[in-house]
């Protein structure tokens, strides 16, 4: 319980100084949300649009507004169009969870298994040409991959997959997450196929990152005394790796694909861009680009939440992964 | 004097009828592949059409900022009082005449009777006039609309609008390039107006999912029919993806994803061209290009001064910029018509390019500014951009020019073109309309005069433009013009900026059927924009 009411406080403080730090960054921009609305508005004109939207008031007084909005459900409006921001949040958050949990999937579906056999087969060709083959993943932009797969596989090769279908250069066909948010799901099949190439070109500079990270933690793991005793006592290589080195070695990466989803929503940007994704990475793009400063701090405030849950959860599989966190904590 | 009524006279029923036939055979100059446009269009089916950006501002007059694709789906929803055809006229369209007076001060719009809004509402004038009113009010139309003293629902189905002078190309003003959509009053009166979509077009919004499609189906009671008597539109129901990036939305034509796309970007209309095998590309014709050029500022040094801008003129090879930013598919331009629009001229005088002079102009500059003479390349961050501004530099530094690149997101760029706090601007303006539909960018003191240039010749002229209705005299005007651009070097004009749509092999009718009425054919792709209600799909 002590834990729980902890980490809120955490989620508070977390929130409160990211969406400050961001409300004074985004006021750094050149020009304001009139000149973007309104650009070729007179003076007069652009200064009744400060005035309703409260862009006129003193900067602490705008950041108190806008936050006791926010507490209240209330993420503003869209400048130019009156939409709600919420509802826009609404149909893009379930597209951004999804495709951030499948680049999740992919990434330690096949990063788990190479950091195994790595580590274990250290210092061998087989272990230099994974790493070799990692760094190159890690070199290679998220943008770049997106790009190359997009044309070779939508344009050139165009695989008709069981289930999936074709699979397509651009668009996006809602999934399994939209009917929890209110709105339609579409053929699931389809939606499994649209997210495909985007999934892929964020998984494959993760891959690279979460081999690496088990790879060293589970070198050091297979030093421990009990790895010598469970050697001793005759257990086979692949128990001891999969059943009592793995777990233990596991914090890390656990840890740190915690932290890559907030990393992902950035990194989605230019991706969800390229694909013709719907989600946050699409709006922060169009949001940046229209000087939208309510909707942008909207977005940073989701980020910042949807941040520090992650987190929390993955501390609570820490007792669950490592008996000796849960002994030490009880 | 103007007379745009449309009632059909004999000779314009054959006018109509021979364009009519050639656009069946596809013969009419600029539609580039549409071959299999000969067979009868066949009713049903849908497309996809990848556009090249989100309209996430909406389509409600006061704040909407409508470009290419936002006009696009406008062209989908809604329909216009008039239309350009292919003879650079405008023509009646939801009206049925519009008539001057003989001062071309007060102009009678007529609407054509039983047309309905897709919410079941009659297009009346007190519609027309509510649809004035919330233009009038918006800040980028309503500098345009300036001109206009009052509009007067007249009758059921007549405005009167009177203007401030005499206005003899009004018209042009009842389009302005596709944006000046009429709306269904529900629409404009609404909250949600900017996503509520009512109009009397050929496609009603079904759903719009931001950033994602906007879906419209087939408006089943509207007003056209084509020369067989099928009902318009042939599809039953089109879907727009908007696809930002544009070697993206070629591959998304050539995966299967769209059905047809749109794009002025040299090197993708080149890539194209390369397939244009397997696809059909109807591309803009020459004559009403819309004009790539660099935008100086006039009124801050070093461009305040003639010998300056002269030398940046000279300094920069277009014919090099083309071939290696749009692999030579665009035409170089020397002013700001293109060879169909009144006041074109072949060699207006614009500076060309000389190194040698350019050095000279640029040493004389430099040693009575104490040897400085820097510019400011400004441009959008994208990719194509930044190279032609790379090239720009490059080219201006051999004449000994000292350029800096300044990449802006969209909306800064706008503002340091409002703001005047630049000196060179990437840019592109003046789609082939009437240069009187010019008029707000050049006018002295308006805050749309981006180049901030204060000339009373070139004011005098393009006020004597707005008010003579001679045809020959005003060729003359606007000749006069081009060549005063041209020996005042406001701007270095660049190249003709031309679009392209290419669409599936069984995607045929990009270029429309005949206007209503014998109007003729319409203008094809003038910025970009292209009627929707005659594309079909073959089976």
């Amino acid at each position: 319980m002590g834990t729980i009411a902890r980490r809120l406080a955490q989620l508070v403080v977390v929130v409160i100084l990211s969406t400050l730090f961001a409300f004074a960054l985004l006021r750094l921009f050149p020009g304001d949300a009139a000149d973007a609305v309104i650009p070729y508005g007179t003076a007069a004109q652009k200064a009744k649009f400060r005035a309703e939207t409260g862009l006129d008031k003193p900067f602490f007084e705008q950041y108190a507004t806008w936050l006791g909005n926010l507490v209240q459900g209330d993420l503003g409006k869209d400048y130019q169009s009156n939409t709600p921001v919420s509802d826009k949040v609404g149909a893009a958050l379930p597209v951004s969870l999804q495709l951030m949990l499948y680049a999740q999937l992919i990434a330690l579906v096949v990063a788990i298994p190479l950091g195994v056999f790595t580590a274990y087969r250290v210092g061998t060709k087989a272990d230099r040409a994974v790493n070799t083959g990692a760094f190159a993943l890690l070199a290679l932009p998220s943008f770049v991959l997106a790009l190359a797969l997009a044309y070779w596989v939508g344009v050139k090769w165009k695989p008709d997959l069981p289930f999936l279908g074709q699979i397509p250069v651009t668009g996006y066909e809602p999934g399994w997450l939209e009917p929890v948010f209110g709105q339609s799901a579409g053929n699931i099949g389809k939606h499994f196929g649209t997210m495909l190439l985007p999934a892929i070109s964020l998984a494959a500079g993760l891959i690279a990152v979460y081999m690496r990270l088990l790879r060293s933690d589970m070198i050091a793991t297979l030093q421990e005394n009990y790895i010598t005793m469970a050697r001793a006592k005759g257990l086979s290589d692949k128990r001891i790796l999969w059943r009592h080195a793995l777990r233990p070695s596991s914090l890390t990466l656990l840890t740190v694909a915690g932290l890559n989803f907030g990393t992902l929503i950035g990194g989605a940007v230019a991706v969800e861009v390229i694909f013709g994704i719907p989600g946050i990475g699409t709006l922060i793009y169009q949001a940046i680009n229209a000087r939208q400063i309510v909707e942008l701090q909207s977005y940073i405030a989701i980020i910042a939440i949807g941040y520090v849950l992650i987190n929390f959860s993955i501390d609570a599989l820490y007792v669950v992964l490592d008996p000796r966190i849960r002994r030490a904590r009880a | 004097m103007v007379n745009v009524s449309t009632s059909p006279s004999l000779r314009t029923k054959l006018v109509g009828a021979g364009l009519a036939l050639l656009s069946a055979t596809g013969l009419l100059v600029g539609i580039a592949s549409s071959a299999s446009a000969a067979s009868a269009p066949k009713p049903g089916g849908s497309v996809v059409y990848g556009l090249e950006a989100e309209t996430g501002g909406g389509w409600c007059p006061p704040t909407a900022r409508l470009a290419i694709s936002g006009i696009e789906v406008g062209a989908a929803i809604y329909d216009t009082l008039m239309v350009p055809n292919s003879k650079n006229e405008m023509v009646p369209y939801l009206a049925k005449s519009v008539t001057p007076n003989a001062t071309f001060d007060s102009w009678k719009i007529t609407l054509r009777d039983g047309i309905k809004f897709h919410d079941g509402t009659p297009l009346t004038a007190d519609a027309v006039v509510q649809n004035f009113d919330a233009y009038r009010k918006s800040t980028l139309l309503g500098a345009a609309l300036k001109n206009i003293a009052t509009t007067t629902a007249t009758g059921p189905l007549e405005v009167t609008v009177t203007t401030t002078t005499p206005w003899p190309q009004l018209p042009w003003y009842l389009y302005i390039d596709g944006r000046f959509l009429i709306e269904a009053p529900a629409q404009l009166s609404a909250s949600d107006c900017s996503s509520k979509l009512i109009g009397t077009g050929p496609f009603k919004l079904e759903s719009w999912t931001v950033n994602q499609s906007l879906v419209a189906t087939k408006n089943p009671d509207y007003w056209q029919k084509d020369s067989k008597g099928t009902q318009l539109p042939y599809l039953d129901k089109i879907t727009f993806k908007p696809i930002a990036e544009a070697a993206q939305r070629v591959n998304s034509l050539q995966g299967g994803a769209v059905d047809l796309m749109h794009t002025s970007d040299g090197q993708q209309i080149d890539a194209l061209q390369q397939l244009k095998s397997t696809l059909n590309l109807t591309q803009q014709p020459n004559g009403r290009a819309e004009v790539r050029y660099y935008l100086m500022n006039a009124a801050k040094p070093p461009l305040d001064d003639l010998n300056a801008r002269k030398a940046v003129a000279m300094a920069i090879d277009r014919d090099q910029i083309n071939q290696l930013r749009n692999n030579g598919v665009h035409r170089v331009a020397n002013g700001p018509f293109d060879t169909s629009v009144i006041g074109y001229l072949k060699n207006p005088g614009f500076p060309q390019h000389n190194v040698k002079a350019a050095t000279k102009l640029a040493s004389a500059y430099k040693a009575a500014h104490g040897g400085q003479f820097n510019v400011v390349l400004e441009h959008t961050n994208d990719p194509a951009n930044v190279a032609e501004a790379e090239l720009i530099k490059e080219q201006l530094g051999k004449a000994g020019i000292d350029a800096t690149l300044k990449q802006d997101d969209q909306t800064a760029f706008v503002l340091a073109a409002v703001g005047g706090n630049f000196s060179i601007l990437l840019w592109r303006q003046h789609p082939g309309d009437d240069p009187d539909a010019q008029y707000f960018w050049w006018n002295t003191g308006s805050i749309l005069n981006f180049g901030k240039f204060n000339d009373p010749t070139m004011q005098g002229l393009i006020d004597q433009g707005r008010t003579e209705s001679n045809a020959a005299k005003r060729k003359q005007i606007y000749e006069a013009v081009n060549r005063r651009f041209a020996s005042q070097v406001y701007n270095v004009w660049a190249y003709y900026d031309q679009w392209t749509v290419a669409a599936k092999k069984n995607v045929v009718g990009v270029a429309g059927p005949p206007l209503p009425d014998g109007g003729g054919t319409p203008a094809l792709l003038l910025y970009g924009r292209h009627p929707l209600l005659g594309i079909s799909v073959n089976k």
